[in-house]
């Protein structure tokens, strides 16, 4: 390999291909060098005491004994368990009443009492129908028929408006659907009814 | 002669019986909250009717009024219960709701209904209102009101704080207010006489009309498809620039004018007396007519 010379990626991959290397042998001179073989066998040798493992066994053998004789303490563990969980139960639901309880009396949210009166008028009401003319499809129809002579920003402006004020005459029926009809309300209506007729107006307008 | 009266009275009877029997159920309930400053009353109705005064005290007197209309007396009281109201003091935060609650379709009221609130809050209280289908009226010395309404009319009378509000196909009028006004309209109209303090408005779609003095220490006024008449005194001690884009400025019948531009579909006019003194707002239209009226007759406001 040349130092300066470009070389391609698959004659870089031929030249480390036939380079190849080996690590020299170095353990066997290290260890030799340590003499670690000798040392090894003179390591002292250690073993359990011989006891050790009758103890275990007698252990063992011992064990269904104690287990025999300690049924009575399982038993009565678990029935203080379930007297414990009882016990929680019953303070929980303590607990909660408490709370609620004392919710219920420092609480302003006391179910307010009022005063009831009733009296005669003579006045007429409002009929609390509500009706609304909505022919103006066919002006929609020509304006969409027409859409060539507007610019796009126009017609978009155009939509939104009316949408905006169908969507306003819609929340404001069904207002007086819930509560009712007065002067206000009905010259309410009309003015979006003339906004309604001021926006196609502009528009056939341009036309 | 007796005999026209006769026939006068029995014709008068007779409009009177014609005239529909209907029965009047109403439910009232007073309460009183201490109110702290720093605490906040929140506010939220429906076909409410709001009145709103200050005093000098630290609590909040709320006296609320339902009323049902309805030519039979048992539909009447059956569509009377159906308005549900509520106030509850949490923390820092009273609260006023009403509504109507509606089991099933079939359940619809019938009757006339609405709510009317009365308020007496201390000079310092914070309000948050949110109302539609009804109408506000605040007077004294509030602090800070925020209101935000569809379908409703807001009038202030002798009012004094600040007063923010956000109206959708409403009606605002605004008299003898010496307050910081900030207020966005919607298909709003809007109404500004014996204004001191600082008004700053953007409307769409809605009728402006605003009666200018000089006690007013800063007017802004942005306005599209929204028509403007403006009413200013003869003698203008502060200099007020309007400015017409793609619409123009009708000036006949005003005689403040000192300087005027008109070019590039902007009509400007720099209505005043002293060329030098500095200008105490703007009024921008775009797209429609605003209509300047010098009036000779001056508005006084008495600071009481």
């Amino acid at each position: 390999m040349n130092i300066g010379k470009k070389y391609t990626y698959e004659q870089l991959i031929d030249l480390l291909k036939e380079s190849s290397h080996t690590a020299p042998d170095i353990w066997t001179e290290i260890e030799s060098e340590l003499d670690l073989g000798q040392k090894i066998i003179q390591l002292p040798e250690y073993s359990a005491p011989d006891n050790i493992w009758d103890n275990i066994a007698a252990e063992m053998d011992a064990e269904p004994q104690e287990l025999s004789t300690n049924n009575d303490t399982v038993h009565n563990k678990g029935k203080s368990n379930k007297t414990n969980w009882a016990l929680l139960t019953i303070g929980m639901i303590i607990g909660i009443l408490a709370l609620t309880l004392f919710q219920y009396i420092f609480s302003t949210d006391h179910k307010d009492k009022f005063q009831y009166k009733s009296e005669i008028e003579m006045a007429n009401l409002y009929d609390n129908k509500v009706e609304i003319e909505d022919n103006i499809s066919d002006v929609l129809q020509y304006i969409e028929q027409n859409s060539f002579l507007f610019d796009q920003e126009q017609l978009q402006e155009f939509n939104i408006q009316l949408e905006e004020i169908n969507q306003a005459l819609q929340q404001l029926i069904e207002l007086q659907e819930k509560y009712g009809l007065d002067d206000s309300s009905h010259k309410l209506m009309a003015r979006m009814e003339r906004d309604k007729a001021t926006l196609l107006k502009s528009m056939i307008s341009d036309t | 002669m007796k005999i026209n009266y006769l026939i006068i009275s029995m014709l008068l009877c007779t409009l009177q019986l014609t005239a529909q029997q209907t029965f009047k159920v109403t439910k009232s309930l007073d309460k009183e909250y201490t109110f702290k400053p720093g605490d906040v009353l929140k506010i939220t109705g429906e076909r409410t009717f709001i009145f709103i005064e200050s005093a000098d005290t630290d609590k909040v007197s709320a006296s609320v009024e339902v009323i049902s209309r309805y030519s039979n007396e048992k539909q009447a009281a059956q569509d009377l219960d159906k308005i549900k109201v509520r106030f509850q003091k949490k923390g820092k935060t009273l609260y006023y709701s009403n509504g109507i609650i509606i089991d099933n379709p079939d359940s619809k009221p019938k009757s006339n209904l609405k709510t009317i609130l009365k308020l007496t809050v201390p000079n310092f209280a914070k309000i948050e209102v949110s109302n539609s289908y009804g109408e506000m009226t605040i007077t004294g010395d509030v602090a800070n009101i925020s209101s935000t309404s569809q379908f409703s009319k807001l009038t202030t009378m002798s009012f004094r704080g600040a007063l923010e509000i956000d109206s959708k196909y409403g009606t605002i009028k605004c008299l003898e207010t010496d307050a910081t006004l900030k207020i966005t309209g919607n298909r709003t109209d809007l109404s500004l006489s014996s204004i001191r303090g600082s008004v700053d408005a953007k409307l769409k779609y809605g009728l402006v009309d605003i009666t200018y003095s000089d006690k007013i220490t800063s007017l802004n006024i942005e306005a599209e498809h929204a028509p403007i008449t403006l009413i200013v005194p003869d003698q203008m001690s502060n200099n007020l620039t309007v400015n017409c884009k793609n619409c123009d400025i009708d000036i006949d019948n005003c005689q403040n004018i000192f300087d005027e531009k008109i070019g590039d579909g902007n009509h400007t006019i720099l209505l005043g007396k002293n060329r030098v003194g500095n200008s105490k707002g703007s009024i921008k239209s775009k797209k429609e007519i605003i209509k300047i009226i010098t009036t000779t007759s001056t508005t006084t406001y008495n600071n009481n």
